[in-house]
């Protein structure tokens, strides 16, 4: 492909420390990553890590103390930069509680972004409904709401939404944490096929080891310090 | 000589009828001279149980608007805090802070509007059952002129020739003293429009507080505030 090859992620001497009572907790120590577009890359690690961290500051959730950050060709830290704008445009995020707002319907949840973008009204319906059947939702649940829908359901619009405004990066925090093991291997399959046949950047933060070996390239993260695992052949 | 003896159902209306006393006077005794005597504790006695209710209204009215204030101001807050992570959400998927503003601030507007036109159907049968329960003694049931004496109506008013149209008093029959005490309640359009003025203000305010506040910090401080 293409797009393979091409660096999505570029990160060097990252670092975030918290301030708690039992003390200065360094979440991020010292990372340095690059991830290609056009590849699932896995984050593994346990609770507490500092996987979740270093996603949040990929998406600019989250500012780190140090280090650069630049995330598709957008340096996260130059202040001139509209971070808003970036997370509308350039990222897509998908959480292990799916996040979506419970009051709208599933195609609704899906529009949101692109309405907040100011995609036209008609075209936010005809993208959202493509996106909802990309990711296996069957229409009759498109105008179901979330509270209504199973997890695996919920995770794929989910993913929908992530897609909505066609980002290059897709940030997923243990996209199958709350779901059983079929459901999950779904959601880890509509990924791989964003990253494959897209070109998308799909990094994935879990602490199923399952999830590594469907992922092309894995790094392990342990008390904040991140080191390469391995490749798929 | 007396003319007769005219009752005002305010006392801001003495010159209206005095206008009219005047006009009357003038066909009677073509010199012009008359004199009117005014007697302020028959308009006491009259108005009393108005002005009681009056007052009793007004306070009524300044502890429900304290009360409403208070509700509402808690209610926002109470409401925005069980919608954090939503707000956190938005923030996440790139809404800016002035969409997710503008988006609370047009669901405010359409709860006002309904509570408005709920509160305009609930307050007007409240105020008729208060106003009912108010002035069992004086108010009585449409009807123009005195028909005879009512056990209900204050003494100096049975006599009929206490009575000349135009006066604040409405008489009732006798055959309708079983059922005397009600009130018509009428729309003050102008008041209302300040209330509901009034309520968008206050819930506009209510909800600013703590949406300002949230939409301040960064997304991930909402997201994993719930």
């Amino acid at each position: 492909m293409e797009l393979q090859g091409k660096l999505a992620v570029d990160i060097e001497g990252v670092s975030k420390t918290y301030s708690t009572k039992g003390g200065v907790v360094k979440a991020v120590d010292d990372v340095t990553m690059s991830v290609r577009r056009a590849e699932v890359t896995t984050i593994l690690g346990p609770s507490g890590a500092g996987k979740t961290t270093l996603l949040y500051i990929l998406g600019s959730l989250e500012r780190p103390d140090e280090g650069k950050v630049n995330v598709a060709g957008v340096d996260l830290l130059d202040p001139s930069v509209d971070l808003t704008e970036f997370r509308r445009t350039k990222v897509g995020f998908v959480f292990q509680f799916f996040n979506l707002i419970p009051s709208l319907t599933a195609i609704e949840n899906v529009t949101l972004p692109m309405d907040l973008a100011g995609v036209p009204a008609g075209v936010q319906n005809k993208t959202a409904a493509g996106l909802l059947e990309r990711t296996r939702i069957d229409e009759s649940l498109f105008n179901r709401r979330p509270p209504r829908l199973s997890g695996g359901e919920n995770q794929r619009v989910a993913i929908a939404r992530a897609l909505a405004n066609d980002p290059d990066v897709i940030l997923a925090d243990e996209p199958t944490g709350n779901l059983d093991s079929e459901t999950g291997k779904v959601v880890i399959e509509i990924l791989r096929s964003l990253a494959h046949e897209d070109g998308k950047c799909v990094i994935v933060v879990t602490h199923d080891e399952t999830i590594v070996e469907m992922s092309d390239r894995a790094y392990r993260m342990e008390d904040g310090k991140l080191r390469f695992h391995r490749v798929s052949a | 000589m007396t003319l007769g003896s005219y009752y005002f159902d305010s006392v801001d209306s003495t010159e209206v009828i005095k206008s009219a006393f005047k006009s009357e006077v003038s066909e009677i005794n073509k010199d012009g001279k008359y004199e009117i005597a005014t007697d302020y504790s028959d308009y006491e006695s009259i108005a009393d149980p108005l002005v009681k209710a009056g007052n009793s209204s007004r306070i009524g009215l300044a502890a429900t608007l304290g009360a409403c204030v208070l509700i509402v101001i808690l209610s926002m807050v109470i409401i925005i805090g069980y919608r954090t992570k939503e707000l956190g959400i938005l923030k996440a998927i790139g809404a800016k802070n002035l969409q997710v503003i503008g988006q609370y601030a047009v669901e405010v507007v359409l709860i006002c509007l309904f509570a408005v036109v709920l509160a305009s159907g609930a307050s007007g049968f409240t105020a008729k059952k208060m106003g009912d329960w108010l002035l069992p003694e004086t108010t009585m049931q449409n009807g123009s002129v005195l028909q005879a004496p009512s056990k209900a109506m204050p003494m100096f008013a049975r006599d009929r020739s206490l009575y000349k149209e135009g006066s604040g008093f409405q008489g009732v029959s006798s055959e309708s003293n079983e059922s005397f005490a009600t009130l018509d309640v009428t729309y003050r359009g102008v008041l209302f429009v300040y209330a509901a003025l009034m309520l968008l203000v206050l819930s506009l305010f209510g909800m600013a507080i703590p949406v300002v506040r949230l939409v301040r910090l960064e997304p991930v401080k909402v997201l994993r505030m719930e």
